[in-house]
């Protein structure tokens, strides 16, 4: 009954209203119109109040009342009387210890003839039955009644509560209140002043809203979705107000007053039944301008007896359970399409730290020398991932990093070390978390086992949350809380602690090649200036000889005046010989002529001096260039530790999955070298480490039978040699099998059985493409992607490699490579009439003319040199430009290639000189040896040629003159198989494409069917591999289409999806797919199936 | 001074000469024009009319510039020129396309294009305005291959004139040599 307010303020309230209405009575004389209107609007307060406390049945009478004072007329003499009795019957009504009489008091008052009508006996029964039932209750009753009430109040929380994060809110709801009310009041006033003043009221109006309008909708955050549209139904009427400018009432002001303690009873018991009732009158009041209609007002009624917490609970509700499974979804590194791109640049600058961290804690664990301290920075790297893949929607990330956290956060509660069965998943899962990375950043490729990791780590995290930490899990041995040693600080640190900021690889190379420009162009300016001092010298000269033929001049004038004088002498005697001169105009030129070259000889000195200055100049200039590019250039060293971490990765996998033990022990990680370069560098490392632990280390137990140890040891080396870093892998295991290399050879065709060959030679072999001594083709290597894919990167590079075994001791591979590919050290050579630039990779010495000793042996040049003899060739040759004069005169220059050391005789040798390379553009053809050409400081432009390529490429064959059909020239182009892989995810694109590039395939790629039908017009392909599910047309309507047109029938299709039920493998063959992988595949099995498709095409 | 008019044997590109001799960049107006007749610049290669590529920038060179030939290249790539540090390759269409030639001592050099992919021609004939109408439908057949790489062909005068995707034809060439 009592909704949150005492009995006594209800009372009180509804006292004091009363006492008003008798008020109204004892100050007026006469009863008048206008005291009857007070009267009314008096008892309406009454009638409300009444009602706010639950007084259905007085409040009924009340209004009654006021009808009956409507129809009635002012001259009634009883009128006084009625009007002056009701106040008191009605407390009399509400004191609990008067007797029942009261009520009847009550009702008679209502049914007295004065009346017209009075009122009914059926309604007063009603009101009877009413007013008896919500009385109010003697002081014990009312406490035991309250009591009874306060117990059905609790009884009715228990049944319906507000859940816990509403309760807690609700006290901060109630705070507004008091804020609101001071708005609302501050309304009322600017709205009794605002007469006449349309633009104050809407503004008055407007900023009151306003609050009421956010109020509301915070309740309806919380779930209050009735007593939110209470609000917004008051706040309708306020504007309505507005609108129709409507002039102050005083009875709406009270009104609105009034629902502060409405809201408040609400919010204080929502599920009391007064409380909803109490709104729901309020808002019917005719009083309003815009009252609330009768559906309208049940409705409301019900939505405020029932608010929904439903979706503030769903929130609040505890995590999704741990799912037992993984998923290919759980490990998906799909990107969601509307992330903000700064978003996502931003989380894949920030993995690669914690990930390293991670791993590299996951590492000391593993090898049992982490401590408590590395399980908690473990903890906080898991964390910083699980967000970072949260944030973006990687779930991929954020599901394998969550898990680990979990795990992590049990061992660091436990205080408890994991033993090498759990270490192991979690460096596993640690490694996993990197590829991961890397994938998302373009360096590799999803790793292929996350499911499998993912599985893993749920199966420990399940079972911990089980059972907790299982036994054999933990380490048994107390943790040590410091940590041994140096403390594992995150390798960031030191880095952050500089500011720095990230530049795009590319703005460096920009930078770089504008430098070289400019160092060209100032080096034309040098050579200009010189020949200007130069012609400056010339000038003097000249200016001398000038000077000269004036004095010359002078004298012989001087000679024909003493003659002149001396004929004349007698005559002019008394005229002095000077002034003669002064008058003669002949000496006057000649003068000023003399003059004039001396002036010329001046200005020629000043123009010297100034020549001097602009040649200092210059040479600042070219120091300060020089300096520049050496700045530009170092941005983009790094030292090569950075790789470190890969190549671990990359030794453990292949570990892994070959089953051995291998150990990579790196030196020199210190070195600086060039980002791009070490980057490229990385591929061919990787490759080599690979095929170190495949080919070269044994299974443990050959090892242990051998008496090495069962673990085999790789040592990756690096060092600075004046321009070159040298990079040294050896391994210590079983060396290059001679044998099989032999036989693979053979059977390849490259070598007749019984040919005698050296080491050397099968070296050679090692190095050409698809070269394997594997008969069958593994995940791992074999597949012929071996040392010739490195040799050709290092190459490519500019760099060489070496290779030496001793078989069942090791093999060491040495790789050469320029610290830069900027400048590049290079001889300038003179063929013909021109200048051609060599680069000096593969020069091996350069040889005076009269060095060894040149003979011909059986149609081929050589040179004898000591011991040993090398096939020697002209330049020209090599250039095919008409062949050389022969001459005992040329320097021979010896070459290491591929397949030894050769000879090349050329012209002459000029000058060495460091220099850029430019690189030709799209329309010129590359042509193997040219690296491409050189602006040389006098603006020459000359190719740049690399002699171990041109020899080894020497072709015969005629230069092709016809220009292909578009048709022919890609066939020509490439002899290389084209498949086309559609699918609309971007990682399981970029995933099949390096499958298939690395297995010799040219790849080309469509987002879905529609485009694949696209890129399939322009160039037919040998083979598709196509996802099923994708937007605008999916793999099977892809094939349909196909099948359907002549040129496309059959190309052979291979369909790979997630979609392992028989009905959509059934779906898919039908539409004339040929074959149909289930994801996860192994590679193995989609080149089996690859291999069988096209064999059959073709 | 007769120095000046006389190079010596290796002459440099002195900047300040090759800024200013050559010729006035030929702009393509960007000014609307009214759909039935675009203004494009036509050049002539023997008897092919080629058009210079819609928004291309292109400029002539001055003829006497070196050409400076690459070893192993086919006989119709001449060389490559140094345009103000870029190094642009100079194609002989004559030799490519075995075309009748008028004999051109010296026939112009037009470069198409900027910094990396810009290519330059020798043409026979300073390039000329031309107020094009609309292309012929369907497009003529074209010598060699060409009409493979060929946008469109116009008729304007008594002369064909091709709208040559340079850009893909030249690369396709070039990939054809591998």
């Amino acid at each position: 009954m009592m909704a949150g307010l005492s009995a006594e303020t209800q009372t009180s309230a509804l006292g004091t209203a009363l006492a008003a209405l008798q008020g109204l009575l004892d100050s007026a004389n006469a009863i008048d119109e206008a005291l009857l209107k007070a009267y009314q609007q008096g008892l309406g307060e009454v009638a409300m109040l009444a009602s706010e406390s639950g007084y259905t049945g007085l409040e009924s009478i009340c209004l009654l009342f006021q009808d009956y004072l409507d129809r009635v007329s002012v001259q009634e003499t009883a009128l006084t009387e009625a009007l002056r009795d009701w106040p008191a019957l009605v407390l009399r009504y509400l004191n609990p210890s008067e007797p029942e009489t009261c009520i009847e008091a009550l009702l008679a008052h209502l049914q007295q003839a004065l009346w017209e009508p009075p009122l009914l006996p059926e309604d007063a029964a009603v009101l009877r039955e009413l007013l008896i039932a919500e009385r109010p209750r003697p002081p014990e009753e009312t406490q035991v009644s309250q009591q009874a009430a306060e117990q059905k109040d609790s009884g009715g929380k228990g049944s319906a509560q507000v859940p816990p994060a509403v309760a807690e809110l609700i006290p901060v709801l109630l705070e507004e209140v008091p804020l609101l009310h001071e708005a609302l009041e501050r309304f009322l006033k600017t709205w009794q002043s605002t007469e006449g003043d349309p633009a104050a009221l809407s503004e008055s109006v407007e900023d009151c809203s306003e609050d009421f309008h956010r109020f509301a909708e915070a309740l309806e955050s919380l779930g209050f979705q009735g007593l939110a549209q209470v609000i917004q139904q008051l706040c309708s009427n306020l504007e309505t107000l507005a609108t129709t400018q409507a002039p102050y009432s005083p009875a709406l002001g009270k009104l609105l007053a009034e629902w502060r303690e409405l809201v408040q009873a609400y919010l204080n018991d929502p599920y009391a039944p007064a409380a909803s009732q109490g709104l729901r009158r309020w808002l019917e009041q005719e009083a309003w301008p815009l009252p609330l209609r009768e559906e309208q007002a049940q409705a409301l009624e019900d939505l405020l007896l029932a608010p929904d917490f439903s979706e503030l609970e769903a929130q609040e509700a505890e995590q999704p359970t741990r799912s037992l499974e993984a998923t290919p979804e759980a490990v998906s590194l799909e990107i969601p399409e509307d992330v903000n791109p700064e978003l996502l640049k931003a989380l894949l600058q920030e993995l690669p730290v914690p990930s390293r961290t991670l791993s590299e804690a996951m590492l000391k664990l593993s090898n049992g020398q982490g401590s408590l301290e590395t399980i908690r920075v473990a903890q906080r790297m898991a964390h910083t991932l699980k967000g970072a893949g949260n944030t973006v929607g990687v779930r991929g990330i954020a599901n394998l990093a969550h898990q680990m956290e979990d795990i992590l956060s049990a061992l660091s509660k436990a205080e408890k070390l994991p033993a090498p069965p759990l270490a192991q998943s979690l460096l596993n899962a640690a490694d996993c978390l990197e590829a991961m990375g890397e994938a998302l950043r373009g360096l590799g490729d999803p790793p292929e086992n996350a499911q499998a990791v993912l599985q893993e780590i749920l199966d420990w995290a399940n079972r911990i949350e089980r059972e907790g930490l299982p036994e054999e899990a933990i380490s048994h041995t107390a943790p040590p809380a410091e940590p041994e040693g140096a403390e594992m600080s995150s390798p960031a640190a030191p880095q952050e602690a500089a500011p720095s900021q990230p530049v795009s690889v590319d703005l460096i190379d920009r930078l770089l090649r504008q430098g070289g420009e400019s160092m060209i162009q100032g080096a034309q300016i040098q050579e200009l200036v010189r020949q200007i001092d130069e012609r400056m010298q010339m000038m003097h000269q000249a200016f001398k000889r000038l000077q000269q033929l004036g004095d010359d001049l002078e004298r012989l004038i001087e000679i024909e005046d003493l003659n002149v004088h001396q004929s004349l002498g007698e005559q002019f005697s008394e005229f002095d010989a000077l002034e003669m001169d002064q008058y003669n105009e002949l000496h006057t030129t000649s003068r000023m002529l003399v003059e004039a070259a001396t002036d010329a000889q001046q200005i020629g000195a000043v123009i010297d001096d100034q020549l001097q200055q602009l040649e200092n100049l210059l040479l600042v200039q070219e120091r300060l260039h020089r300096e520049t590019q050496e700045l530009v250039f170092s941005a983009r060293m790094v030292p090569i530790g950075t790789i470190a971490p890969r190549l671990q990765r990359s030794v453990r996998q292949t570990c892994r999955m070959t089953g051995k033990q291998a150990d990579l022990q790196l030196s020199g990680m210190d070195t600086l070298m060039d980002s791009t370069v070490l980057n490229e560098l990385l591929h061919a490392l990787m490759h080599i480490l690979r095929n170190a632990v495949d080919h070269g280390i044994e299974p443990p137990e050959v090892r242990v039978a051998q008496g090495k140890p069962p673990t085999g040891i790789i040592q990756l080396d690096f060092q600075r040699e004046g321009n070159s870093i040298r990079v040294r892998c050896q391994d210590d295991g079983a060396g290059f099998d001679y044998a099989a290399i032999r036989q693979a050879a053979e059977r390849q065709g490259l070598l007749e059985p019984g040919q005698e060959v050296t080491e050397e030679m099968l070296h050679h072999f090692l190095l050409q493409p698809n070269f394997t001594t594997r008969e069958k083709v593994t995940q791992t290597s074999g597949r012929g992607v071996g040392l010739d894919v490195v040799y050709n990167q290092v190459v490519a590079q500019g760099g060489s490699l070496r290779l030496k075994s001793e078989a069942g001791k090791g093999t060491q591979i040495e790789l050469r490579i320029p610290v830069s590919l900027i400048s590049t050290h290079a001889l300038l050579v003179g063929v013909q009439d021109r200048v051609v630039a060599i680069s000096d990779r593969g020069i091996e010495r350069i040889l005076h003319p009269s060095d060894g000793e040149q003979r011909t042996l059986g149609g081929q040049r050589m040179l004898r040199l000591g011991e040993q003899f090398y096939p020697l060739k002209d330049l020209e040759t090599a250039l095919r430009l008409p062949p050389a004069t022969p001459s005992d005169n040329k320097p021979i220059l010896l070459v290491r290639t591929r397949s030894g050391i050769n000879g090349v005789l050329v012209q002459e040798v000029r000058t060495g000189t460091d220099l850029v390379i430019k690189e030709f553009g799209p329309y010129v053809p590359r042509v193997r040896g040219l690296l491409g050409a050189t602006i040389l400081g006098d603006g020459t432009v000359t190719p740049v040629l690399d002699l171990p390529e041109l020899i080894a490429h020497a072709q015969s064959s005629p230069v092709q003159v016809e220009i292909p059909s578009q048709a022919e020239s890609d066939s020509a182009a490439s002899d290389q198989p084209l498949a086309l892989v559609v699918d609309d995810s971007l990682s399981a694109r970029r995933a099949l494409v390096e499958v298939l590039e690395d297995a010799g395939y040219a790849v080309q790629v469509a987002r879905d069917g529609m485009e694949a039908v696209q890129v399939i017009e322009t160039k037919r392909p040998q083979i598709v591999l196509t996802d099923l599910e994708m937007p605008r047309m999916n793999g099977i309507e892809l094939a349909t289409h196909l099948r359907a047109h002549r040129e496309t029938a059959d190309v052979p299709m291979i369909m790979i999806t997630s979609r392992s039920t028989e009905k959509h493998r059934r779906r898919a063959l039908e539409a004339g797919i040929n074959a149909y992988l289930t994801k996860p595949f192994s590679e193995d099995q989609l080149f089996t199936e690859i291999e069988r498709l096209l064999q059959g095409a073709a | 001074m007769q120095e000046r008019e006389k190079k010596p044997p290796n002459a440099q590109l002195l900047p300040s000469e090759a800024l200013s001799k050559s010729r006035p960049k030929i702009r393509l107006s960007l000014a609307p024009v009214s759909t039935e007749q675009e203004v494009r610049f036509g050049f002539r290669v023997g008897e092919l009319g080629l058009l210079v590529p819609s928004g291309t920038h292109s400029e002539l060179v001055e003829p006497s510039s070196r050409i400076y030939p690459l070893p192993n290249m086919p006989i119709w790539l001449r060389g490559l020129i140094n345009l103000r540090g870029d190094l642009v390759p100079v194609f002989d269409l004559h030799n490519l396309l075995h075309l009748s030639s008028p004999a051109r001592a010296q026939p112009h050099l037009l470069v198409l294009g900027t910094g990396a992919t810009s290519l330059g021609l020798l043409v026979d004939d300073l390039p000329q305005t031309l107020y094009l109408g609309e292309a012929l439908q369907p497009p003529p057949p074209l010598p060699g291959q060409l009409g493979e790489y060929c946008r469109a062909v116009y008729g304007e005068g008594e002369m064909l004139w091709i709208d040559l995707d340079f850009d893909r034809f030249f690369r396709m060439l070039a990939k054809t040599q591998d």
